[in-house]
C-alpha cells in the first residue's frame, strides 16, 4: 500500500514538473499567436496601402454583401466616394450591364459568396458609374475565407478597359481590309513563318489545291509540294534575303493531282527579324496539261492496237498507224494516198458511200460492225467508228477511222449462243423427242450452218438411224433428207458410225470431196460442203449422234469442235436424267402401292420436318383426305396432353438429326382416342446431309390399354394395403381408376335392410363433370328395378358388361327429357359394372365408364374388374378387423387406466396407517417387522400400479418426455439407489462400471433413471441368491450403450425376442414373488424408443445368464442442467401448524390421512363429499385443502372452482388428491384452479414439502413436487 | 435515423500469436510479421462480419499494449518507469526516459496501412495521448535533455502520429486518454487532471476544426485481465474538465458503470453542441454477452439525456489493451460488437424507425 502510494505521489511530481513545461509551452504558444495577430494586423495595413495604391479598383464586402472598402481607383471607376459606400449594398455601388444585351450581369460577388469559389474575368461587361457613365471593364471575385474554409466576405477586382477596347477595335478594323484584300484576290495568296508552317492563305490558293483551311494553315509548305527540292530552295532563298519571281513549283492538289504553279514571293522583315513570306501562287496547270495532252494524244495513235486511219473527203488515206499495218498486212508507204476501198470486200464497197454521206453531214459512225478484207485476202471481222475532222473554220475536211479486229469476240458469242440455245432447249423438254428438232434448229441458227440431222442408236438391231432432220427455209434438201432417213449405219461405218465408234467430233471441210462420205453425191448436189459431227455422250457411252452441214467449205475450227462435244454431252445427260426420272416416278409408284398396303402409317417428312406425304392409312384412321392439313396433322389429331412431349422429342430428332421415337394417342375419325408408336429415321446423302425423314405410326393401343390395366391393378393393390375404413378404401380405389382404367368410376354402398344404395364415390378428371353426376343423382334419386345396371348387379351379384353402350339404355334409365339429355351428353360408351362380395354378402357395387377417351371394354377388361373387386373387399375386410383390434385395445389401455385408479384408492388409507404406525412407534418388534413388510409391500405394489399406467400412458402416446442435459453418472446412481434394496434382498453382487470422464445425454432423467433400475430390478429377480450383476457404461461413438448384464436363469432362445412384450415373463414359478406383471421390461423398450434409442436382450440359453443392452444417443448440448427447486435432502419438516381440509368420500381414507396430518401437529378437518366440503372450508377456513376429484354430489372440480370464487378463496392452496392420474387429468384440474395435482397413495415426502413451503409463504406451489408428476 | 457506432480498439490476439510473442525477447522481431499479417487479416475479416460499420485491426501488431506501443524498444529507456496498479492486483509497468531526443520508434498510422489493406468499411486508429508518454520523463531532470525541449518533442511527435493517420483516411483517430480518471485517483485536488487536459489541449490546438471533427478521445477506468485501475473514481470529476478537451468526439465507458443515469446527466450537463458522444454500451471486463435489446435499452435510455444527433455507441473499453492478456476470448470480443451493432440497429429503429 505504501508502495503504491510512493508510486502515486512520483507519479504527481513528474506530471506536476511536466505541468509547468506545459504551461511554458502554452504560454510560448500564446505568444505566437500573439505575434501572429500583430503580423496580420501589419500585413492589413500593407494590404490596405497597396490596395489603395494599385491601378485596379478594389471593392471588399462582408457575407451580406456590404461594402467594407472601397479602394481610390474603384471609387474613380464608380463614381462613389468611399465614405458613401461604406455599409451599402455591393450591387448598388458595383452597378453593371451586359455590353451587348445592355441587360443587369450577374454581380460576380455574389456568386462568390454563394460557391465560396473565384469567379473568373468577364470582359463584356460595362461598369454604370454612379452618374450614369458607362465604362467596359473586366473583374473577377473571390471569397475570403478562414484557415477552416468558412466565407468571411468577398474581395471584387475590376479594371477598365476602355483604351484596351478602343486599339483593339482599330486593330481589327486594319486587320479586316487587309483580310478583305488578301482573301478576295484572284490569285493565290499564302504567308509561310520562319520555320516554314503556313500561317495564313487565301480563297484562290485553297480553290486551286482543293484543301480546307484547316487542312493548310499549320502544316509545313513543303507537305504541299511535290518536289521537296524546290521548296527546300525557295525557303533556303527567301531567309538568305532573296525575293522569288516566277518560280516554277509543282504543288500537290488534295486529290492527288499535281498542280503547275509560278511563285513569287518575299519575306516580311521587322527589326531584322523573319516575321513571315507574302507568295503569290499563279496557276499554270491548264497550259501545261494542254501541251502534254498533244504529245500523249500522237503516242496513244501510233501505240494502238486499234487500225487509226484518217482520210480525206473523197476517200484517199491520209494517216495510216501501225495498228493498221498489223491488221490489214499494207505498210504505210503502200497505201498513203490510196482509195480506202482497197480493204472493202467487192460485196461491201457501196457501204463507203452510205459512209461518206453521213459523214458530210457531219454524223459520227459508231460501232459499225462490218467485214474487210486484209492484204492476203484473209476476211477480218470488225468494229468501225469514223468520225469527221474539221478545220480550223469547222469545215468538214475529212474523217478519221478507228477498225478494231472483231473475229475472235464474233466467234466466241457464236459459240455460246450455241450453248445457250441447247442448255435452254434441254431446261423446257420433257424428253429427247421434244428436244431433238429444237437443238438441232438452235445449233443450225447459232453457226449460220443449213442442214442438222440426230442419228440414234437402235439397240436391237446395233445400228444407227437418223431419227431428226432439219433444214433452214432457204435450203431445201429432199434428197439429202430421204437418203439419210434411208440409211441405217453400223458402228465405225460413214460419217455417223465413225462418230459412234471413236466417240470422238469430227469436221470435214467438204463432203463432196470426201471418198467414204456415203451420202456426198446428194449432198454436193444439193450444195452442201463443210460437215460437223458431234457424239451425244454419257459417262463414255455413245448414245447418239449429231450431224450439221453448211453451204461453204469450211476448215476445222477446234474451238468450235470443243463446244459442240460439250453440247453432246450436255444432250446425253439430258437423256440419262429424263430415263432416271422416268425410273423414279415408276419406282415412287411402287412405294406408294406397297406404302399403302402396310397396316402402319407410313410417311415422309423433309429435312425440316414438314410432313411431305402419308399412306392411306393415315387417311382411313383420320378421315381427312391425304393431302388434308397434311402439314401439321400430327398435331391436329394428337391428344393435347401428349404434344408437349411429342415436341420436345420431335425437334430434339430434328435438331440432332438422330433418330425418334414417341408414344402418343391420336384422334381416330369418330373422334376416339387411341395410343401409337411413332418411330422416325433420318435419310442422308453420302455427305451426311439428311434429305428427308422416314417415319411410322404404328397403332399400339391394345397393348397400352394391357400396360394402364396392369398398372391400375398394381397401384390399387398397392394402395389397398393401407388399412384404413372401409369407405376410404373404396373412395381410393375409385380415385385410382381414372383415367388409365375408365373415365368414370362409381362406388356404390347397400345402405340398410331394404337394399337401398348409396353413392360413396364418383370419380373423373374433371370435378366439374363429378359434380354434374352428384347434381344428377341428388335430382333423380330414383330406386327402380332396372333390368341393367348397377341396381341389377347388386340385386343378382353378378358382374355386368357392356362393351357399348346403346341410346336404348340411356333411355331406359332417364327420368325424363332433360335427364336423357344430360346422360348423352356425357357422350358414355362402355362399361363394366362388379358387385362387391364378401362371404357371399353384396356390399354394392363398382362402376366403370367410358366416355371420352373413346375406349371399348373387352372380357379383359371385366376380369381385371372383378379382380379389383376382389382385392377391395378384401382391403375392406382387413381395415375392420383392424378397426375390432384397435377398439380391444382402447378397451384394454381404459381398463388398464381404470384398473390403476381403482388400485390406488385403496393403497392411500393403507399408507396413511403404515405412517401412522410409524409415527406411533412400537416397542413390539412384530409390530415394527409387521409395519416394514406393510411398507415394502405397499411400495411394490405402489410401482406396479404406476408402472400398468406408464404402459397405458405409452402406448396411448400421452407420455411427453421432459429432456434435458444430464451426466450418465448421475442417472446410474439413482437408478442404483432405486434398485439396491431389491438387490440386497438378493444378496446378489453388484459391480458398476462407468467411465471416468463425464458423458452428457440429453434425456428425460427419471425416465432413464426408471429405464436403468428396471433392468436392474429384473436382473436381481431372475437372478438366484447371491448372484452376480454387472452395470457397465461406455460411449461408442454417438451412442452411450448401457449393459446389465447377470448370472441369472437366462432366457430361452424362443423367448429372446418376445421378452419385450407386455406381460410376458421368462419364469412364472411361484417362488419369484418379486415377478410383476411383466411390463417392466416394455415399458424400458418403449420409453428407449421415445429416446430415440433400443434395447435388446442376450442370452446364450437357459441358466446362462442374461444380457441387456440399452443403447442411446448422446445428447449435442453439454450445458449442465439447472437444478430446479430445492434438495430433497435438505427438506425438513419442522412442526408447522397449519389448518388442512382433507376430502374424501373413503371416509378410511380420510380419515386416515387427517389422523397422520395431526400426527404432524397440523389441525385437519375432513369432510366427504362435495357439498360438506364446500360448508367445512367457509366454517374451518383452511390453508391447505387436500380435496379428492370423485365426489359425491359436487365432484373436486366443482368444489374448486366454487371456492376460488369466495372470498379469500384464493389464498387457500388446493391439491387435487386423486387416483387419476394422467396428463388430461392434470390439465383439467389445472383449469378448474389447483395449485397441484397429487396421486393416492400420497408421498409423505413430498407433502411434507409442500405443507414447508406453504407454511414459509413462499409462492404458491406450482412446480410438482415428488410423485406429484 | 442511424446512430453512429465506432469500436474502441483492441481484440484479443490469437493464442498462437501471443506465444510467439512471448518466445521472443522483441515483438518487433520481423519474423512475426507473417501471424501479424494473418493476425490482423483475421480480425478484420470477423471484425466486418459482425456488421461493424467501423472496424480496426484490432491493434494485433501493438505487442504490448495501447499505451507504449510508441517507445517500444527506444534505446534511451529504462524498464523501470512509473506503475500502474489494477483492481485484479496486478500491476503494469511504463519505460523511462534516460535520455533526448524523444522520437517515437514507430507511428500507429504503420499500422493503419496494413489494416486498409484488408478492410472494405473504413477503419479507427487509437493513439496514445501526450499525458500519457509525457510521464516517460522522470521527476528529475535529464541532463542535457530539459523537460521543455521534451514536451516539445513529444507534441511534435504525437502531432505528426495523428496528421499521418488523417491524411492516409482513417475514419477517426481516437486519442486514448486512460489516465484522466487515475488522475483524479492519485490527485483528487484535479490538479494533476487539469495538466493532462492542458497538455492534450496544448497538442490538439494545432489542428483545424475541421480535422478536430475526425479526432475523439478515449476515456475509461482502465482494463486489463477483467479488472480496471480506477472504476471508483466518480465521472462527476472527471467529465467537466474532459469537455474542455478540443476534439469533436467523446468516446465514453458507460456499461460498466453502477449508476449511469448518473454519468448520463452529468454528460448532458457538460457537453457541448459541437460535441458527439459515444456512449459505452458493451462492458469487456464482464465475460456475459450483452443481447441486442439489453444494447438497445441502454441507448434509449441514453437518448433521453442526449440529442439523439449527438449520440453514439461503443464499447466500454478496448476487449484487450494489453497484449497479453487472455481473460477474454477472441470469440466473446466479436459476439459482444455483434450485439453492440444489433442492438445499435434496434435503438435506430425505435428512434427514428431506419437502421
Amino acid at each position: 500500500m505504501n508502495e503504491e502510494r510512493d508510486e502515486h505521489e512520483q507519479l504527481r511530481s513528474v506530471t506536476l514538473e511536466n505541468a509547468r513545461s506545459v504551461f511554458l509551452a502554452r504560454q510560448r504558444a500564446e505568444e505566437e499567436l500573439v505575434r501572429a495577430k500583430e503580423e496580420l494586423s501589419a500585413q492589413s495595413e500593407r494590404l490596405r496601402v497597396t490596395l489603395a495604391s494599385i491601378g485596379d479598383a478594389v471593392i471588399t464586402t462582408d457575407t451580406n454583401g456590404r461594402v467594407l472598402s472601397l479602394n481610390r481607383v474603384a471609387q474613380s471607376l464608380s463614381g462613389w466616394t468611399e465614405q458613401d459606400a461604406l455599409g451599402q449594398e455591393l450591387a448598388k455601388v458595383f452597378r453593371i450591364v451586359n455590353e451587348a444585351t445592355r441587360q443587369p450581369e450577374q454581380n460576380p460577388a455574389e456568386e462568390a459568396l454563394r460557391e465560396g469559389r473565384v469567379v473568373g474575368l468577364a470582359n463584356h461587361t460595362l461598369l454604370v458609374a454612379r452618374d450614369g457613365t458607362e465604362t467596359p471593364i473586366d473583374h473577377s471575385a473571390a471569397p475570403i475565407l478562414d484557415e477552416e474554409g468558412r466565407v468571411h466576405g468577398v474581395v471584387l477586382v475590376f479594371r477598365s478597359i476602355a483604351d484596351r477596347k478602343r486599339s483593339e477595335a482599330a486593330r481589327l478594323n486594319s486587320e479586316r481590309e487587309l483580310s478583305d484584300f488578301f482573301e478576295n484576290a484572284s490569285v493565290g495568296m499564302h504567308w509561310v513563318g520562319p520555320d516554314g508552317t503556313v500561317l495564313r492563305v487565301n480563297r484562290a490558293e485553297l480553290n486551286l489545291l482543293g484543301y480546307s483551311r484547316d487542312e493548310y494553315v499549320g502544316h509545313h509548305i513543303a507537305e504541299f509540294h511535290a518536289d521537296q527540292d524546290v521548296i527546300e530552295d525557295i525557303l533556303r532563298r527567301l531567309t538568305a534575303g532573296e525575293t522569288i519571281q516566277d518560280y516554277p513549283a509543282r504543288m500537290l492538289g488534295k486529290d492527288g493531282s499535281i498542280k503547275h504553279v509560278l511563285i513569287d514571293s518575299s519575306v516580311r522583315w521587322e527589326d531584322g527579324r523573319f516575321v513571315h513570306t507574302r507568295s503569290f501562287t499563279r496557276d499554270m496547270t491548264d497550259r501545261r496539261r494542254a501541251e502534254e495532252a498533244q504529245a500523249r494524244l500522237a503516242s496513244i495513235v501510233e501505240s494502238s492496237q486499234d487500225a487509226i486511219i484518217s482520210k480525206t473527203l473523197d476517200s484517199r488515206i491520209l494517216t495510216w498507224n501501225a495498228g493498221a499495218e498489223y491488221l490489214f498486212g499494207y505498210r504505210a508507204e503502200e497505201v498513203i494516198g490510196q482509195p480506202i476501198t482497197l480493204i472493202i470486200p467487192p460485196e461491201r464497197q457501196d457501204e463507203e458511200r452510205v459512209i461518206l454521206e453521213q459523214l458530210r453531214r457531219g454524223e459520227r459512225v459508231e460501232h459499225f460492225e462490218t467485214v474487210r478484207v486484209s492484204k492476203s485476202g484473209r476476211r477480218i471481222d470488225v468494229s468501225l467508228t469514223i468520225s469527221p475532222i474539221r478545220d480550223g473554220a469547222g469545215r468538214i475536211i475529212g474523217a478519221s477511222k478507228i477498225a478494231r479486229d472483231v473475229t475472235a469476240r464474233k466467234r466466241a458469242e457464236q459459240r455460246l449462243s450455241v450453248q445457250n440455245g441447247v442448255a435452254s432447249v434441254l431446261a423446257e423438254s420433257a424428253n429427247l423427242v421434244d428436244a431433238a428438232p429444237r437443238i438441232l434448229r438452235s445449233i443450225c441458227e447459232s453457226l449460220d450452218w443449213q442442214v442438222g440431222a440426230l442419228w440414234q442408236v437402235d439397240e436391237p438391231q446395233l445400228a444407227l438411224r437418223c431419227t431428226d432432220i432439219f433444214h433452214v427455209s432457204s435450203a431445201p434438201i429432199p434428197r439429202f433428207e430421204a437418203a439419210s432417213r434411208e440409211y441405217a449405219f453400223e458402228r465405225g461405218v460413214g460419217l455417223p458410225g465413225r462418230i459412234w465408234a471413236t466417240g470422238v467430233a469430227d469436221w470435214i471441210p467438204d463432203v463432196a470431196q470426201q471418198d467414204n462420205f456415203k451420202r456426198a453425191a446428194v449432198a454436193a448436189a444439193e450444195g452442201l460442203h463443210a460437215a460437223l459431227a458431234l457424239p451425244i455422250i454419257l459417262d463414255s457411252r455413245v448414245l447418239g449422234v449429231m450431224e450439221f452441214f453448211t453451204r461453204a467449205v469450211l476448215e476445222p475450227d477446234q474451238d468450235l469442235l470443243a463446244v459442240m462435244k460439250s453440247v453432246g454431252s450436255h444432250v446425253g445427260q439430258f437423256i440419262e436424267r429424263r430415263r432416271a426420272e422416268a425410273a423414279l416416278r415408276d419406282s415412287e409408284q411402287r412405294f406408294r402401292l406397297m406404302a399403302d398396303a402396310v397396316p402402319s402409317i407410313i410417311w415422309t417428312a423433309g429435312p425440316d420436318g414438314t410432313i411431305t406425304y402419308a399412306n392411306e392409312r393415315w387417311s382411313e384412321y383420320t378421315g381427312l383426305i391425304s393431302d388434308q392439313n397434311a402439314r401439321g396433322w400430327s398435331e391436329l389429331m394428337r391428344h393435347p396432353a401428349d404434344d408437349e412431349r411429342c415436341v420436345a422429342a420431335w425437334t430434339a430428332a430434328l435438331e440432332q438429326g438422330s433418330a425418334y421415337e414417341v408414344e402418343a394417342r391420336y384422334r381416330r375419325y369418330d373422334g376416339v382416342y387411341r395410343w401409337f408408336v411413332t418411330r422416325a429415321v433420318p435419310l442422308r446423302r453420302a455427305s451426311s446431309e439428311i434429305v428427308q425423314w422416314f417415319g411410322t405410326t404404328t397403332d399400339i393401343d391394345d397393348r397400352k390399354r394391357a400396360e394402364h390395366r396392369t398398372r391400375f391393378l398394381a397401384d390399387a393393390s398397392a394402395a389397398l394395403t393401407d388399412l384404413t375404413d372401409q369407405e376410404s378404401t373404396l373412395r381410393k380405389v375409385a380415385g385410382l381408376a381414372v383415367p388409365d382404367f375408365a373415365d368414370w368410376c362409381t362406388v356404390d354402398l347397400i345402405e340398410g335392410a331394404d337394399g337401398s344404395l348409396r353413392r360413396l364415390a364418383v370419380s373423373h378428371v374433371d370435378p366439374a363433370k363429378v359434380q354434374l353426376v352428384r347434381d344428377l343423382d341428388r335430382k333423380y334419386p330414383s330406386q327402380r328395378l332396372e333390368p341393367r345396371g348397377v341396381r341389377h348387379v347388386v340385386r343378382t351379384g353378378e358382374p355386368e358388361w357392356a362393351a357399348s353402350i346403346p341410346d336404348e339404355m340411356l333411355v331406359g334409365l332417364a327420368e325424363g327429357e332433360e335427364h336423357l339429355s344430360t346422360l348423352r351428353s356425357l357422350g358414355l360408351r362402355s362399361y363394366i359394372c362388379v358387385p362387391l362380395k364378401s362371404r357371399g354378402d353384396v356390399l354394392g357395387a363398382i362402376t366403370f365408364v367410358t366416355a371420352e377417351s373413346g375406349r371399348t371394354y373387352g372380357a379383359d377388361d371385366v376380369r381385371a374388374a372383378e379382380d379389383l373387386s376382389r382385392r377391395a373387399v378384401m382391403a375392406i375386410e382387413n381395415a375392420r378387423l383392424l378397426a375390432s383390434l384397435r377398439e380391444a385395445d382402447r378397451r384394454k389401455d381404459e381398463f388398464l387406466a381404470m384398473l390403476s385408479h381403482e388400485l390406488r384408492n385403496p393403497l392411500a388409507p393403507i399408507r396413511n396407517a403404515v405412517q401412522i404406525f410409524r409415527a406411533k412407534g412400537s416397542p413390539v418388534p412384530e409390530l415394527q417387522w409387521a409395519t416394514e413388510l406393510i411398507d415394502r409391500q405397499l411400495h411394490h405394489m405402489t410401482r406396479m400400479v404406476d408402472d400398468l399406467l406408464d404402459v397405458s400412458r405409452i402406448t396411448q402416446g400421452k407420455v411427453e418426455l421432459r429432456k434435458e442435459t444430464v451426466e450418465l453418472a448421475t442417472i446410474v446412481s439413482s437408478a442404483v439407489e432405486a434398485s439396491r434394496p431389491l438387490i440386497a434382498k438378493w444378496g446378489h453382487d453388484l459391480t458398476v462400471t462407468i467411465p471416468p470422464r463425464p458423458i452428457h445425454l440429453e434425456v428425460d432423467p427419471t425416465r432413464l433413471t426408471q429405464m436403468v433400475s428396471n433392468l436392474l430390478n429384473n436382473a436381481a429377480k431372475y437372478t438366484g441368491h447371491g448372484g452376480r450383476i454387472a452395470l457397465t457404461a461406455e460411449q461408442e461413438g454417438g451412442e452411450v450403450v448401457i449393459r446389465v448384464k447377470d448370472n441369472g436363469i437366462g432366457i430361452p432362445p424362443e423367448m429372446l425376442t418376445g421378452v419385450f412384450d407386455l406381460f410376458t415373463q421368462v419364469d412364472r414359478s411361484v417362488e419369484r414373488a418379486e415377478g410383476g406383471l411383466g411390463i417392466g421390461l416394455t415399458l424400458v423398450r418403449r420409453l428407449a424408443e421415445m429416446h430415440g434409442g433400443s434395447v435388446a436382450a442376450h442370452s446364450e440359453g437357459t441358466g446362462r445368464g442374461s444380457e441387456f443392452v440399452l443403447r442411446l444417443p448422446v445428447g449435442g448440448a453439454f450445458r449442465r442442467a439447472a437444478r430446479k427447486g430445492t434438495n430433497d435432502d435438505q427438506v425438513q419438516a419442522p412442526p408447522v401448524p397449519l389448518r388442512i381440509l382433507v376430502v374424501d368420500d373413503n371416509l378410511d381414507a380420510a380419515d386416515s390421512l387427517g389422523m397422520v396430518l395431526r400426527m404432524m401437529g397440523h389441525d385437519v378437518d375432513t369432510a366427504h363429499d362435495g357439498l360438506e366440503a364446500m360448508g367445512a372450508a367457509t366454517a374451518f377456513r383452511p390453508d391447505v385443502i387436500l380435496l379428492d376429484i370423485g365426489l359425491p354430489k359436487l365432484d373436486g372440480y366443482q368444489v374448486a372452482r366454487r371456492i376460488r370464487e369466495q372470498d379469500g378463496g384464493a389464498e387457500i392452496v388446493l391439491v387435487a388428491l386423486t387416483g387419476w392420474g394422467q396428463e388430461e387429468d392434470r390439465h383439467r384440474s389445472n383449469e378448474a384452479g389447483f395449485d397441484l395435482h397429487m396421486t393416492k397413495p400420497v408421498d409423505f415426502k413430498a407433502l411434507q414439502k409442500l405443507l414447508v413451503g406453504v407454511h414459509a409463504g413462499s409462492e404458491r406451489p406450482r412446480e410438482t413436487p415428488g410423485n406429484a408428476r | 435515423m442511424t446512430i453512429p457506432s465506432e469500436p474502441i480498439g483492441s481484440i484479443p490476439r490469437p493464442p498462437a500469436l501471443i506465444a510467439a510473442i512471448a518466445e521472443r525477447a522483441n515483438g518487433a522481431d520481423p519474423a512475426l510479421d507473417p501471424l501479424y499479417e494473418q493476425a490482423v487479416r483475421d480480425t478484420i475479416e470477423r471484425f466486418e462480419a459482425t456488421g461493424s460499420p467501423v472496424v480496426t485491426d484490432g491493434e494485433q501488431r501493438k505487442y504490448q499494449n495501447f499505451w507504449t506501443y510508441p517507445v517500444e524498444g527506444m534505446p534511451n529507456t529504462d524498464p523501470d518507469g512509473f506503475r500502474i496498479p489494477f483492481s485484479a492486483g496486478h500491476t503494469r509497468r511504463m519505460p523511462r526516459l534516460t535520455g533526448g531526443p524523444f522520437r517515437y520508434a514507430r507511428r500507429a498510422d504503420d499500422y493503419l496501412d496494413v489494416a486498409l489493406r484488408h478492410a472494405h468499411v473504413p477503419v479507427k486508429q487509437a493513439v496514445i495521448s501526450p499525458s500519457a508518454l509525457s510521464l516517460m520523463y522522470p521527476a528529475a531532470a535529464i541532463p542535457g535533455y530539459p523537460r521543455q525541449q521534451f514536451i516539445d518533442d513529444l507534441l511534435t511527435e504525437h502531432e505528426t502520429e495523428i496528421r499521418s493517420c488523417l491524411r492516409k483516411g482513417a475514419h477517426k483517430v481516437q486519442v486514448d486518454f486512460t489516465e484522466g480518471r487515475l488522475a483524479l485517483k492519485i490527485d483528487p485536488s484535479g490538479e494533476l487532471l487539469h495538466s493532462f487536459i492542458d497538455l492534450n489541449n496544448l497538442a490538439l490546438s494545432r489542428f483545424s476544426a475541421a480535422e478536430r471533427a475526425r479526432i475523439g478521445v478515449h476515456t475509461c477506468p482502465g482494463s486489463d485481465r477483467d479488472s480496471t485501475h480506477s472504476a471508483d473514481i466518480d465521472y462527476a470529476q472527471l467529465l467537466p474538465s474532459l469537455f474542455q478537451l478540443k476534439v469533436g468526439n467523446f468516446y465514453i465507458a458507460l456499461a460498466g458503470e453502477a449508476d449511469r443515469a448518473h454519468v448520463l446527466e452529468m454528460v448532458r450537463r457538460h457537453m457541448k453542441q459541437d460535441q458527439r458522444i459515444f456512449i459505452g454500451v458493451i462492458a469487456p471486463i464482464d465475460p456475459r454477452i450483452e443481447t441486442a435489446e439489453e444494447v438497445r435499452d441502454r441507448i434509449l435510455e441514453a437518448a433521453a439525456y442526449i440529442p439523439v444527433g449527438q449520440l453514439g455507441t461503443t464499447d466500454d473499453c478496448g476487449f484487450s489493451p494489453f497484449a497479453d492478456d487472455t481473460s477474454t476470448t477472441r470469440d466473446t470480443a466479436f459476439a459482444k460488437i455483434r450485439a453492440r451493432v444489433l442492438g445499435t440497429a434496434l435503438a435506430s429503429k425505435a428512434i427514428g424507425g431506419k437502421t
